[in-house]
């Protein structure tokens, strides 16, 4: 039981990890990329139609955002208070505002009824402007799933970082567990508290200089370990290894053939020299064996395909996971934890004492 | 979008080892105020009266513990802050009680001195920062971490007999139950702080913890330090039946020139007392257990104020 949750948790650990890289990018994406501002233009656009570009020009909204940018938010008071101070300088009638007058009324007439008031006008306004703006959210959220799922498949790909191989790895490593078990349990769980002591009886009140602190002692911070773990756990290497496999075999094939027969020294020297600088294989004996280094231009070769295709379940489900998005995958992460930190059930205790 | 930050910026605060704080309830103790007193019993300050309990409490169990409150402020303490004379039913100390509610409400700062006591008894949901401008307070009891309990001397005055168990001189059949010692010391044992240093201020927190006036048996676990104002002692701490309660030894904090500063300042290791004491946080324990600029949690930080050695 233990054994499944550490690997639970080692999971949950990885795709938490893939899933921050994964915000930071969207972030970085979505604001590289205006989204927030181009979203809420197109919400401002269906809200006032005509009007709208000379909503953006108005200097309350204006001065919200950078000059020749549009504002990625704004306040519903001051779409407000800038709405209608456009619609007191259209004439009443007039097409341009026809519109947003429409909507006003339609909405003034529901909640207050016929009034020309002002406060009324812009109570209707903001109303109208709250319930826009949880329709535009749910377009940029949407938009953002996307970049999101697109940005979980580069991530996924880059390192590789399949599901089936992470399980497995897991499994069949009990010091990779721990690794990971205890990196997330110094991560979210408070530290252990300090006992208060005084180690001389007789000093109880030490020299300041002598103080010392025990939190200093054995900690290892976990901030450089965490990419050290998971790179043991994901990553091209072994794959890039098997498709290395194919140099090797090749370069081996050549330096047999041509150091073969002692008349072709020229060529078997070219071969044994190719051999020499090749860092995807080494040589064992009279073997040459694949590295893990990048396999370059045989990287797209039809050995690509099997890899690919041995991992493409893999990929698929820690796509969906790390779409999932980091809270989730922290939430899942503390739930596991706190369930592991209880510790085996008095059976199992019995059970393993037995 | 604001979960995802949230989680992400909890993430790396937990990966980076730094204690996720709960903010409230917090107290910000200047680091040079932490020095001064860390290693000194009491603390004299100029002190406003701001309301006084028109008579000190009655002699009985739990909070009739015979205590005269006082709410006020100091510009040396810099928080919301009470201040509590001890034994306040005994005769010898009526003058002092005069003087007292004479002060109260006048706005007029009295020579007030005592043990200083920061303790998590009646703290507020928002964090109290040292400096910060002290409200005045509405009663004599605010929310406040901070307090000069027991009083041992006012404008001048020392009240250094109150240091013996507590009674009701009007009514000498009344005793006072304290809060029995196995009860009361595993609470204080289990209380953690968190501690954290920076450049000017640290900042404490911990849950609220009860039962203030504890019985309990002392055996001396190492030789007195005497300090300025006081007198500081080791001390493992048994049950009034001698079985040991606590066997790390604990800090005993003794006002100098008091009965137990007499009784106990001299004890040689392995001698037993039977006293009455209050539990202060051990800032001297604190900042031993948490290196400046970091946080940490402690457990075990407090210290007892020894009232009185029952003979």
């Amino acid at each position: 039981m233990l054994v499944l949750l550490d690997i639970v948790i080692g999971v949950a650990f990885v795709y938490l990890l893939l899933a921050l890289i994964c915000t930071t990018a969207n972030e970085w994406i979505a604001g590289a990329r205006g989204l927030r501002a181009k979203t809420l233009q197109r919400g401002i656009g269906q809200l006032l139609g005509p009007l709208a570009d000379e909503f953006y020009r108005h200097p309350l909204i204006a001065t919200l955002s950078q000059p020749g940018e549009r504002p990625s938010y704004i306040p519903a008071h001051i779409f407000s208070s800038a709405v209608l101070d456009l619609l007191g300088r259209h004439a009443e009638g007039a097409a341009s505002a026809q519109h947003v007058r429409t909507g006003i009324a339609a909405l003034k007439a529901k909640q207050t009824g016929p009034s020309a008031d002002h406060a009324a006008h812009a109570a209707a306004l903001e109303d109208w402007f709250t319930t826009a703006m949880d329709r535009v959210s749910g377009w940029y959220k949407r938009r953002l799933q996307l970049i999101t799922i697109g940005v979980a498949v580069v991530v996924t790909l880059a390192v590789n970082a399949d599901t089936l191989q992470i399980v497995g790895v897991l499994w069949r490593s009990p010091t990779e567990r721990a690794a990971i078990a205890e990196q997330v349990r110094s991560g979210l769980l408070p530290p252990r508290p300090v006992a208060a002591q005084y180690p001389d009886v007789n000093v109880p009140v030490p020299p300041v200089n002598e103080q010392t602190s025990a939190e200093d002692e054995g900690v290892e911070g976990p901030t450089a370990a965490a990419p050290a773990v998971l790179g043991q756990i994901v990553g091209w290497s072994s794959d890039f290894k098997r498709l290395n496999q194919g140099v090797c075999a090749t370069l081996q094939d050549e330096r047999d053939r041509q150091c073969a027969d002692a008349a072709n020294a020229a060529p078997c020297q070219q071969a044994l020299r190719r051999i020499a600088t090749e860092s995807r294989c080494s040589v064992e004996g009279a073997d040459l064996v694949a590295t893990d280094a990048a396999p370059g231009g045989a990287f797209f070769t039809s050995a690509l395909v099997p890899v690919a295709a041995a991992h493409t379940f893999g990929w698929l489900l820690t796509i969906i996971a790390i779409s999932l998005g980091a809270a989730f995958w922290f939430d899942t992460l503390n739930r596991v934890v706190n369930i592991r930190g209880s510790g085996p059930s008095p059976q199992e205790k019995k059970a393993a004492g037995a | 979008m604001i979960r995802l930050r949230g989680a992400a910026v909890v993430l790396v605060l937990a990966a980076a080892s730094i204690a996720i704080v709960d903010g409230s309830g917090q107290v910000l103790l200047k680091n040079v105020f932490i020095e001064q007193y860390r290693n000194l019993v009491t603390i004299t300050t100029d002190f406003k009266v701001d309301d006084a309990h028109p008579h000190p409490n009655p002699i009985g169990t739990s909070s009739q513990d015979g205590d005269l409150h006082m709410a006020g402020r100091s510009a040396d303490v810099g928080l919301p802050m009470v201040a509590e004379l001890s034994n306040g039913r005994l005769t010898a100390v009526a003058s002092v009680e005069k003087a007292i509610h004479q002060a109260s409400g006048t706005g007029t700062a009295v020579h007030l001195s005592g043990v200083w006591r920061l303790w998590m008894e009646h703290k507020s949901a928002e964090p109290m920062q040292q400096g910060d401008a002290v409200p005045v307070p509405s009663n004599t009891n605010p929310k406040h971490v901070f307090e000069i309990h027991p009083v041992t001397a006012f404008s001048g005055t020392a009240v250094l007999e109150t240091f013996v168990p507590l009674r009701d001189d009007q009514d000498p059949s009344k005793h006072y139950q304290a809060t029995d010692a196995p009860t009361a010391f595993p609470r204080y044992e289990k209380e953690t702080l968190t501690v954290s240093r920076g450049a000017t201020f640290t900042s404490i927190d911990g849950a609220q913890v009860p039962y203030n006036y504890t019985e309990f048996v002392l055996e001396v676990a190492g030789q007195p330090a005497t300090v300025a104002d006081g007198v500081f002692v080791l001390a493992k701490i048994l049950d009034l039946q001698k079985h040991v309660l606590v066997s790390s030894p604990r800090r005993m904090v003794i006002v100098k020139g008091s009965r137990p500063a007499t009784l106990i300042g001299a004890a040689a290791a392995g001698q037993q007392f039977h006293v009455l004491g209050i539990p202060r946080i051990n800032l001297d324990a604190l900042m031993r257990a948490v290196q400046p600029n970091k946080t940490g949690t402690v457990s075990g930080a407090y210290e007892m104020i020894i009232l009185a050695v029952i003979e």
